[in-house]
């Protein structure tokens, strides 16, 4: 027969190994980076906390990270010359460890292609007048980091208006625009588009989103 | 294939779910040209199409992208925010717009990656077993996840037609289980499990763990070859060993990320071998290979408006993403099915089979079908003429192979297994201990 006691003294016991358990579980309570798009060698601050003891690796490596072990809590500033994955590891004895990454990515010789997106579930998306429009927060590319050209994404059969840094330019399907060379990639990037044939606003007939190809470059100039 | 069809030729249902995969994930490359070339399948003829950008946190569009099969460092984001924010509702257009899937694994994880794992779409070579069945059978590409939320009020949905949660997380209440449906209707059914089964989470069901309707998955060929007719089960449920069960008869092999395909592809191969081993059986079999829910991973195709309200508050307004769900045997036919499916289509097929006509399987499955979701019924065609059986070729799943006590990620679910491992010995001792040998080195560990 079972005990009354042994069901209740059973399930504490598990309760407490749960516990236990947790407690010892490492955990990555944040980890960003000031930029994820920069020009060789600029600095981007680390901000980071675990619960639990933290290793910090890049890959490839850089140069203050070496010791691998940093505080479960701080911040770091680190200048890659190349584009760079950061590791950061949180373990505890006997629990999970837990870990994220950062990737900070070194604009190339080569004007570099990015896709700037903006979903139409974003607040910024709006629909009237036979126009559909929203903004790119474009963030966390250094202020170095600037436009070549602007161009229409492959497969994109949209016309855009796009307005950017006080500058505006109309994109059609397959164009190319040098407008904003030599801006900032960061900050807002307003695009409307007209809307297509069979499109409606408040129906599931509109885009998914709108998106404008950025190339972006390091030199200060911005030519293509 | 219509009730009666169904009475008159299938004899055996059986069902194994896996977890965490979008249709999208696992077969979204029949439509490409290069991969699978079938354009009747609403799959990915083209990551390179703008409509399926996912922006980061940057506003930088991430495209799905061919990937290999292999782990990953951690389980996804599916729980019920983190899927909500995947689906992405858009006022503008009062839509789902399925691009929030690269935003919702960086809040989750505290981490960018210029090729977001979410966004990974795998290919015929790494799918050995799945790929070979989508060639033979019915892909079903409108199989959706019950409701947009995690495994376990999905698993309630699949396997009683209702949940009273929305959210994984604690032991699974008390709820009237498929299991309670078949017995009621005096159907032979069995589940034959890799690990622990999935519905030990449910403490009422505890004793009925320790009866032979439950038996370990390495007994399934045996009972295949040696059951007399008038014995065998006509509804079998085959699981996988969970990912997040706290301790493994088998390799963990249900495909839940960070888990790699090969172990699923293996242990599905091998119970498809076994089920086809005696072409007799084979031909009045029907094997349905679905998912729990999509794990985390990127779908293009938007949730069905499906609105589900129980009396204890639980709401959902849609189903889930889809998932990628075959249907083989000889009734299956091969191509695809665009029936608006998800797992209580699977209760809709044992009412249809094994109900007295026109008795619905519960009032809540009701609800979905009269919201448009139909049964697996739909998929199947009378005249049984898909005989030949699928080329698969896998090593088979190895035994225990991997230490009992490994830790396996902590989770919400692998709390809630371990809490009910235990409170199931706790409860049945000397039985839970000689069905389930390998829970005593696990408890003393």
């Amino acid at each position: 027969m079972v005990s009354r006691w042994r069901v209740p003294v059973g399930r504490a016991a598990a309760l407490v190994f749960l516990l236990l358990l947790a407690a010892c579980n490492a955990h990555v309570d944040s980890f960003s980076a000031s930029s994820h798009t920069i020009c060789a060698g600029q600095p981007v601050q680390l901000v980071w906390k675990v619960t639990g003891n933290a290793t910090m690796t890049a890959t490839p490596p850089l140069a203050p990270l070496a010791g691998g072990q940093v505080a479960s809590e701080g911040q770091m500033t680190v200048a890659p010359s190349a584009s760079t994955e950061i590791l950061l590891q949180a373990r505890r004895w006997l629990g999970k460890s837990e870990s994220s990454v950062q990737t900070i990515n070194v604009i190339p010789g080569q004007p570099k292609v990015e896709p700037l997106v903006v979903s139409l579930a974003d607040s910024s998306a709006g629909c009237a007048s036979g126009r559909v429009w929203a903004t790119v927060h474009a963030l966390r590319f250094t202020t170095d980091v600037k436009v070549s050209v602007v161009a229409t994404h492959a497969g994109d059969s949209r016309t855009y208006d796009v307005q950017h840094g006080g500058a505006s330019a109309t994109l059609t399907p397959g164009m190319t625009v040098a407008t904003f060379a030599g801006q900032p990639i960061v900050g807002d990037w307003v695009l409307s588009s007209p809307l297509l044939s069979g499109e409606v606003c408040g129906t599931s007939a509109l885009p998914r989103s709108l998106v404008v190809d950025v190339y972006a470059q390091c030199s200060p100039e911005g030519k293509p | 294939m219509n009730p009666s069809e169904l009475k008159q030729n299938v004899d055996t249902i059986v069902v194994v779910m896996m977890e965490n995969r979008s249709f999208d994930n696992v077969l979204g490359y029949l439509r490409s040209p290069q991969h699978g070339n079938r354009a009747d399948v609403e799959g990915i003829a083209d990551p390179g199409d703008p409509s399926y950008l996912n922006p980061n946190s940057d506003g930088v569009g991430l495209a799905p992208y061919w990937t290999k099969d292999g782990p990953f460092p951690s389980d996804l984001p599916h729980s019920k925010d983190m899927v909500a924010t995947q689906m992405a509702y858009a006022q503008v257009s009062k839509s789902y717009l399925m691009n929030g899937f690269v935003k919702a694994f960086e809040a989750q994880f505290h981490t960018t990656l210029d090729q977001s794992p979410v966004m990974g779409l795998l290919t015929r070579a790494d799918l050995p077993t799945t790929g070979a069945l989508a060639d033979r059978y019915s892909v079903c590409d409108h199989w959706f996840a019950c409701v947009p939320t995690s495994t376990a009020p999905n698993r309630l949905m699949s396997m009683c037609g209702l949940t009273n949660i929305d959210e994984t997380g604690a032991l699974v209440p008390d709820q009237p289980t498929v299991y309670d449906w078949l017995l009621a209707h005096n159907v032979r059914w069995r589940v034959y499990a890799s690990g622990l089964p999935f519905l030990l989470l449910m403490p009422r069901l505890a004793p009925l763990m320790l009866t032979s309707h439950f038996r370990r998955l390495d007994q399934l060929p045996e009972d295949l070859a040696s059951d007399p007719p008038n014995l065998r089960p006509q509804v079998i449920f085959v699981e996988p060993d969970y990912y997040d069960s706290p301790i493994h008869f088998h390799p963990p092999c249900d495909n839940h990320p960070p888990l790699a395909m090969a172990p699923g592809e293996a242990f599905l191969g091998q119970v498809y071998g076994w089920l086809t081993q005696d072409p007799t059986r084979w031909a009045r079999t029907v094997l349905i290979v679905t998912y729990d829910e999509h794990g985390g991973f990127f779908d293009h195709v938007p949730p069905r408006p499906v609105r589900y309200r129980n009396p204890n508050g639980i709401a959902f307004d849609t189903t889930g993403p889809r998932t990628p769900t075959i249907v083989a045997g000889p009734f299956a036919p091969r191509g695809v099915n665009k029936t608006v499916l998800d797992n209580t289509s699977i209760l809709q097929l044992l009412a249809e089979r094994f109900g007295s006509p026109g008795e619905p399987y519960s009032a809540e499955v009701t609800g979905r079908t009269q919201q448009g979701i139909g049964s697996v019924s739909a998929v199947l065609s009378a005249a049984g003429t898909n005989s030949a059986v699928a080329g698969i070729s896998v090593a088979p799943l190895a035994v225990a192979s991997i230490d009992a006590h490994a830790p396996q990620g902590s989770t919400a679910l692998r709390q809630c297994f371990d809490d009910a491992t235990r409170a199931f010995v706790a409860q049945h001792q000397a039985e839970a201990l000689a069905k389930y040998p390998e829970l005593n080195s696990y408890l003393s560990g």
